[in-house]
């Protein structure tokens, strides 16, 4: 089985490094199961470790699990069985206040986070909850809307945005919360083109740990060296992604496609590769 | 119903109340709680003038007026926005015919309504919403009361979209409802509407326990006000002008 293959052979070797190191993960799922209350298991035995620094895609298709993934990594699930840990430490009832300071979720409507009355308030909400004083919430958050560039809209409501500027405040609001891994559901749906080089542009710009649910194969490739799939609860595939999109029949197994006239190797030869 | 209705953020009879609000007037730039405590005491007062004190309401009118005249308000908008008081004209309509000394109770109804609607309308179209919140805020209003209203604010207007694409979706497809027994289609959209806004509901919690929710608004997100000379001095004028009013032309 090709899931196989790609699961022991294609170690990002600077991960293994890492690991041989013995430094603590970014991010580590060991083993983990996750049954939903109506009996649906949705994570079905992930093992997933990511280091410090590293920005990974978790590709698949709908259902696999990917936001309920999403879900464990700040402790807003926590798994049936298995362990999820944050920078060494386990997300349990005793540590997720840590936990969800320490991993920044990026949900995929903006106006799911987005509740306050102004842009400021809302991108104060993060660090305010930390028990900052109000002019360190006033600097995290000037410091989190410059790294989006929404810095001139703080004072409007959200509803005046538009969806692209609504998703680049959302993220503000995380980052205003200085959290060491990033996890974005879904960050390129509903954007229109512009708005989404704009966002990836940011994006790559970041110097944190990043983990990407997506179903945009280009964006994956162009954001990230390492990338994942998930199918059935499982991990279908772990490795660099242009060695996972290149490989067609394991695409096609997962219902993951690459645009029609998309060249693996222009895309390549276009960033200099 | 033929879909000429066409502003998808906006709409109904709230819309300009944010555009006329944003505006740049002496008055827009008052601090909120001085616009606060100044209309609202200006409406309390007049609720306490006792019925027939003409000029008494005629000089809480003429402040009004002076102030929507220096806010810069379009009178055609002050207008539509007063219509909300169009049943208490009505009910005060109906006292000269029903009760002895009904003209001058009527009158006063009349009166006051008026000036409570436009002092209302005054508040609210020269501070931006998310001021007045602030405002109501910092004046001790229980900052739970004070998140929701502002989780209504904000969501009305997430809310109001999906409503609105929804009628879309139905007139898209035919649905020219004329009678009260066609309206089931509609009925249903309000079902469904329900259902999603509960798990919207669901989603924004998780999204605020993503951010280190845990039961309590911080003071740290609450909009920065700055009690300036000029505000104390609008509060303190308005206030001296009102007492006047009421002690000595009653």
């Amino acid at each position: 089985m090709s899931s196989r293959r790609a699961r022991s052979s294609r170690r990002d070797p600077a991960e293994v490094r890492n690991a041989a190191a013995g430094a603590a993960a970014a991010v580590e799922l060991v083993d983990v199961r996750y049954r939903y209350p109506d009996g649906h298991v949705a994570l079905d035995g992930v093992t997933l470790r990511v280091a410090r620094g590293e920005r990974v895609a978790v590709l698949g298709p709908n259902g696999a699990g990917k936001s309920t993934l999403c879900l464990h990594l700040n402790g807003i699930l926590q798994a049936t069985s298995g362990t999820v840990s944050a920078g060494g430490l386990v997300v349990s009832d005793r540590t997720v206040r840590e936990v969800r300071r320490a991993v920044g979720v990026v949900f995929q409507d903006p106006d799911d986070m987005l509740f306050m009355p102004t842009v400021r308030q809302d991108v104060a909400f993060g660090p305010a909850n930390l028990g900052l004083s109000p002019p360190e919430v006033e600097t995290r958050v000037g410091e989190a809307l410059d790294a989006v560039g929404m810095r001139q809209f703080a004072d409007r409501p959200p509803h005046h945005l538009s969806f692209g500027q609504r998703k680049r405040v959302a993220t503000a609001a995380v980052l205003a919360m200085r959290p060491d891994v990033l996890v974005l559901d879904e960050p390129s749906s509903n954007l229109d083109p512009r708005a989404r080089r704009e966002l990836g542009e940011i994006l790559g710009g970041l110097e944190l740990t990043i983990l990407m649910v997506t179903h945009d194969l280009p964006y994956a490739l162009e954001l990230c060296k390492r990338a994942v799939i998930i199918d059935a609860g499982r991990i279908a595939a772990d490795g660099p992604v242009t060695e996972l999109l290149a490989d067609a029949d394991l695409l096609a197994a997962h219902a993951l496609e690459l645009p029609a006239g998309f060249s693996l190797a222009a895309f390549a030869q276009q960033k200099g590769r | 119903m033929t879909g000429s209705h066409s502003g998808h953020t906006h709409g109904g009879p709230g819309a300009g109340v944010e555009e006329i609000a944003a505006g740049h007037s002496a008055i827009h730039h008052l601090d909120p709680r001085a616009k606060i405590v100044g209309l609202i005491g200006l409406a309390i007062v007049s609720v306490s003038t006792p019925p027939g004190a003409w000029v008494a309401f005629a000089a809480y009118l003429a402040v009004l007026v002076a102030l929507a005249v220096a806010a810069q308000l379009p009178l055609r908008y002050v207008l539509v926005r007063m219509t909300v008081e169009v049943p208490f004209l009505l009910a005060a309509a109906i006292l000269p015919l029903t009760v002895p000394d009904g003209a001058v109770l009527g009158g006063t109804v009349a009166a006051k309504a008026t000036i409570g609607v436009l002092a209302m309308v005054l508040l609210s179209s020269t501070t931006p919403f998310p001021r007045l919140l602030a405002g109501f805020e910092r004046l001790g209003m229980p900052r739970v009361i004070v998140m929701i209203v502002a989780f209504m604010w904000r969501y009305l207007h997430v809310i109001g979209g999906e409503v609105h694409r929804a009628k879309i979706a139905r007139e898209a497809r035919g649905y020219d409802p004329r009678w009260l027994w066609q309206t089931g289609a509609i009925a249903r959209n309000i079902a469904t509407l329900f259902v999603r806004s509960l798990e919207r509901g669901e989603r924004v919690y998780l999204a605020m326990a993503s951010r280190g929710y845990r039961g309590g608004i911080p003071a740290a997100v609450s909009a920065p006000l700055e009690l300036g000379r000029l505000d104390v001095a609008f509060a303190a004028a308005l206030a001296a002008t009102l007492a006047c009013v009421r002690v000595v032309l009653v």
